[in-house]
């Protein structure tokens, strides 16, 4: 072989690699688009709710309420009359069977609204006002477009009678999309209309808080510890192969000795944050022992030695100089191990975090659902509005893991100081 | 890092504490998944009308449910477990020795699988045994018992459609799994089969094929209909419920020329139907606040009856006589037998 | 002729299994500047990490035999570490400035053994050992930027700033000059024979 052939066979080797590398970066990319696409096209309209503008009459006898009547009367007073009377105004139904299909255009939630509209203005008796009231999942699906309408009406959920009304309401414009809060203040619901994150987000905020102030604190005394105090010999070998074998422990493994030490042994209450926060702070503790241990283990022995060089303690050394320079390794690291653990669902299983919560938990020791959870939850529920339900929960903690993986790189980067 | 310490002490007492006082003002619900969707919405209407919190409900499996619900009395254990058949002799047991021995069982209402497949496919009609000649690992042709050989439907019987069997099963662990091998895969079996499976009739007659004409699916029913709504062909099973949730997108077949209807699964002239249940811890009653008049919304007509609001979410109601029976038990808070 | 300050006799050195230093008697004397010069590997720093101890940080390093610092024997389990090495400075082969602004390099040695209770005590001590490092005149503005962004001489003469800081006794250093330009390194050895004039 001549100098050039070698040469020309060099170069196509690098090419070849090249070309490789390109072609698996692209299909990533193209995997994480499918995915990402699949779950915006269907979570997006989550994001809104469809509601129906009714014009309410808050009739003086029919509420039994006075004008300054008190909140306790007024939460006590019987608004399922009026409730039905406006929404029956909505269109001229002709027997009962129509009037109930018009009243099942909205959503059973109807007479909170109206409620609640009153609540926040109690000046409203014997007046008139238009109310936007949230529209059942069935029409909020085929306002959405979510919901053929062209099938036989033995296979549709909505009668050829609540089609009718609903295109009179399309034509009226009295029909409305808006910005749906209540998926960000409800808690769960059977209700897709009305379900929430609202409980699953406190939920989740409540067991990353637990985990963050367990696992933080002795995460980091441990590395440090490890890494600059001990001894090397085989005890701390021992314990070093451990905590990364614990690392690679499978997480539902966490949850099984979860169940048996905290609920059954302890007898923590179920299906709260509290025992999530614990179970997901020992899975992420060997998760940040590493990179803390491993930021630690960057810092060069130089800076060290030039401490103690001028008389400064072991512990001054290690305190005034190694430490706040691996911090920023530190804090991304744990700020990593929590986005694992906000993710986590498997351990959440068997501590009964997969729950049924209506009610949005005001402690760490009331019963919650969490995020993954509730993807789970909704993802097995047989009505349809929780399919888009489901993929803008994902949405929500995909932003948040996208978030928390920035804020990660963001302090590593701003706090990181350059040594020689 | 003394104040990093007793922060830290100080975190762990308010855990000890707060937990050391622990008492539930809200129902704890566990049990069957089937039951879990009535029992969810039962419970929110429960908790948006009265002084109680809305109960919470976990969705363990029948058998997880139990092994909970009989695990002991006290705020740590849950009051009411869903179950999607009648409690078992052995979990009587296990009730007994931890000192659950009142125990109240209600009647829900009745559950239907439905076997079937998208909306595009002609319509089907199928024998039981049919149905487990198509599932079976082993069947019995000409009076001996084979690995199965049907690959088409018209290899069961010529008068079945000339395509591919292709079926979605659920997993080995869930109810509805337990309810279709014992109503249609036991039932199904033949004589000769069963007679020469000897002993272990029962297990060997549920025991399904692996040779990918039957294709275990997961827990999610949602991912079935799914599938079937892409592939024409192929059939499954699941409650009743997502028949009524999906049915623009799918239909069932008839079983024995029945198609699965309200009437049909209530007074069980549709042949895949079972009685679901929740059982009631009766020590709770009076200690965690609410159950009683839990019990009273889940059996009244508002939730119960034909035209209640759990009918509209696909649970099969109880015929009158047996709605009786259950109203009364969670009136006067009857309690079973557990020995 | 000076006292003896330092005074090693019978020392051995071991890593692991490897002896470094075989017997090693010296008497190193005082307001001198003694050089030890030799092969790479020869045992130069090995020695000089004996006499503050430095040694102590590496595992496998085993020290025999004594050294004595004003007849006082430091490699005693009883002395002190953190006391002898503020008697005993140290500057290494390769600048090592803490990666925090000039003024926090020299301040921290003073600041960590109680000396310069005020601000004006520790900006005059900061002053001072830039002064006898021969750094002040160049960084005299700048004394809030990082020691690190200074030039290789400017890091070592910072480094010899912070040793001095402390006041010690004795200044080891383990070639200071290796790693910089001849310019640099004359202005080093000029400031080496300025230290080893008693100070007023």
């Amino acid at each position: 072989m001549t100098k050039e052939q070698r040469l020309k066979k060099r170069h196509n080797a690098e090419k070849r690699f090249r070309f490789y590398g390109l072609a698996s970066i692209f299909f990533a990319l193209l995997f994480v688009l499918i995915l990402v696409h699949n779950i915006f096209s269907k979570g997006s309209s989550a994001f809104m709710k469809t509601a129906i503008n009714v014009e309410v009459f808050y009739d003086k006898d029919l509420l039994e309420l006075e004008l300054g009547a008190s909140e306790e009367e007024i939460l006590e007073a019987d608004f399922f009359d009026i409730t039905i009377e406006s929404l029956l105004k909505v269109y001229p139904a002709k027997n009962m069977d129509e009037e109930d299909a018009l009243i099942e255009l909205f959503t059973t939630d109807a007479e909170i609204e109206i409620k609640k509209a009153f609540l926040n203005n109690k000046n409203l008796i014997g007046k008139k006002i238009n109310l936007e009231i949230t529209a059942s999942d069935d029409i909020d699906q085929l306002h959405k477009g979510n919901y053929p309408r062209d099938l036989p009406e033995d296979r549709r959920r909505i009668s050829n009678f609540q089609l009718e009304i609903y295109d009179v309401l399309v034509e009226n414009k009295t029909i409305t999309k808006n910005f749906n809060n209540y998926f960000f203040k409800n808690g769960d619901s059977r209700d897709p209309e009305i379900a929430g994150i609202g409980g699953a987000l406190v939920g989740s905020f409540y067991s990353i808080l637990i985990c963050l102030l367990l696992a933080f604190p002795v995460a980091v005394l441990a590395s440090i510890y490890l890494e600059e105090f001990a001894p090397k010999n085989k005890i701390t070998d021992f314990i070093e192969i451990n905590i990364n074998n614990l690392a690679a422990v499978p997480s539902i493994v966490y949850g099984l000795l979860a169940l048996q030490i905290l609920l059954a042994t302890i007898q923590l209450p179920r299906s709260t944050p509290l025992v999530a926060g614990i179970t997901l702070a020992l899975m992420t503790l060997p998760r940040i022992i590493i990179p803390c241990r491993a930021s630690l283990k960057a810092v060069p022995p130089s800076i060290r030695e030039g401490a103690l060089a001028v008389g400064a303690s072991k512990f001054q050394s290690v305190f005034h100089h190694v430490v706040p320079l691996a911090l920023p390794g530190t804090l991304s690291g744990t700020i990593i191990g929590l986005a694992q653990a906000l993710g986590e669902t498997a351990p959440l299983i068997l501590i009964g975090m997969v729950a049924f919560v209506v009610d949005i938990p005001s402690t760490p020791i009331d019963p919650s659902s969490s995020l993954p959870v509730q993807v789970y939850l909704w993802s097995e529920s047989a009505e349809r509005g929780f399919v888009e339900k489901t993929s803008a929960t994902i949405m929500m903690l995909l932003s948040f893991l996208i978030v928390m993986n920035f804020l990660a790189v963001y302090l590593r980067q701003k706090f990181e100081k350059r040594w020689n | 890092m003394n104040k990093l310490t007793s922060i830290f002490i100080g975190f762990l007492l308010v855990i000890g504490f707060t937990t050391s006082s622990y008492s539930r003002d809200q129902i704890k619900i566990v049990g069957s998944s089937t039951v879990y969707p009535y029992a969810t919405v039962v419970a929110e209407k429960f908790g948006k009308s009265g002084k109680f919190k809305t109960p919470v409900i976990e969705s363990t499996g029948t058998g997880g449910g139990m092994k909970l619900f009989c695990a002991g009395v006290g705020a740590n254990h849950p009051d009411i477990t869903n179950a999607s058949r009648a409690i078992k002799p052995k979990e009587k047991t296990l009730c007994e020795k931890n000192g659950v021995s009142e125990i109240i069982e209600i009647v829900v209402g009745n559950d239907g699988i439905s076997f079937a497949h998208a909306v595009s496919a002609p319509d089907a009609d199928f024998t039981k045994e049919q149905l487990w000649r198509a599932l079976a690992a082993k069947v019995d042709v000409d009076g001996k018992l084979v690995e199965n050989p049907y690959k088409k439907w018209s290899d069961i019987d010529a008068s079945l459609p000339n395509k591919k069997i292709e079926i979605l099963v659920a997993p080995p662990t869930s109810g509805t799994r337990d309810a279709w091998n014992s109503l249609v895969m036991v039932k199904g079996c033949t004589k000769t089969a069963k007679s020469l499976f000897g002993d272990k009739a029962k297990k060997e007659c549920a025991k399904i094929r692996e040779d990918g004409y039957a294709v275990e699916a997961g827990e999610n029913d949602t991912l079935i209909v799914q599938k079937l709504t892409s592939n024409p062909d192929a059939f499954g099973f699941f409650g009743y419920s997502y028949l009524v949730a999906n049915k623009d997108k799918v239909k069932a077949s008839s079983v024995e020329g029945v198609q699965p209807s309200l009437e049909g699964i209530q007074d069980y002239s549709y042949p895949i139907a079972r009685p679901l249940f929740f059982y009631v811890k009766k020590a709770h009653i009076g200690v965690i606040p609410g159950i009683q008049e839990f019990l009273k919304e889940f059996t009244s007509k508002k939730a119960m009856s034909n035209r209640g609001y759990l009918a509209k979410i696909g649970l099969v109601p109880l015929a009158s006589e047996e709605y009786q029976i259950t109203r009364t038990a969670a009136l006067d808070l009857n309690t079973i037998s557990i020995k | 002729m000076n006292n003896v300050k330092i005074k090693s006799k019978n020392l051995n050195v071991y890593y692991g299994e490897k002896q470094a230093l075989f017997n090693v008697n010296l008497d190193l004397n005082e307001k001198e500047v003694t050089a030890l010069i030799g092969p790479s590997g020869c045992g130069k720093s090995t020695f000089i990490r004996c006499i503050n101890r430095m040694n102590d940080v590496i595992d496998i390093c085993k020290v025999s035999g004594n050294i004595e610092i004003d007849g006082v024997e430091i490699n005693d389990k009883n002395l002190d570490v953190v006391s002898l090495r503020e008697r005993v400075g140290m500057v290494f082969q390769k600048p090592n400035p803490f990666p925090k602004s000039i003024y926090d390099n020299i301040s921290y040695g003073p600041k960590i053994h109680g000396k310069g209770e005020t601000k004006s005590e520790l900006d005059e001590i900061v002053e001072n050992s830039l002064k006898k490092a021969a750094l002040w005149e160049e960084v005299k503005d700048r004394l809030d930027e990082p020691g690190t962004g200074l030039s290789g001489g400017q890091q070592q003469r910072l480094c010899i700033a912070r040793a001095i800081s402390v006041n010690p006794e004795v200044i080891l250093m383990d070639e200071p000059c290796s790693a910089l330009d001849p310019i640099a390194t004359a202005k080093i050895e000029e400031l080496i024979d300025e230290l080893k004039k008693p100070t007023l």
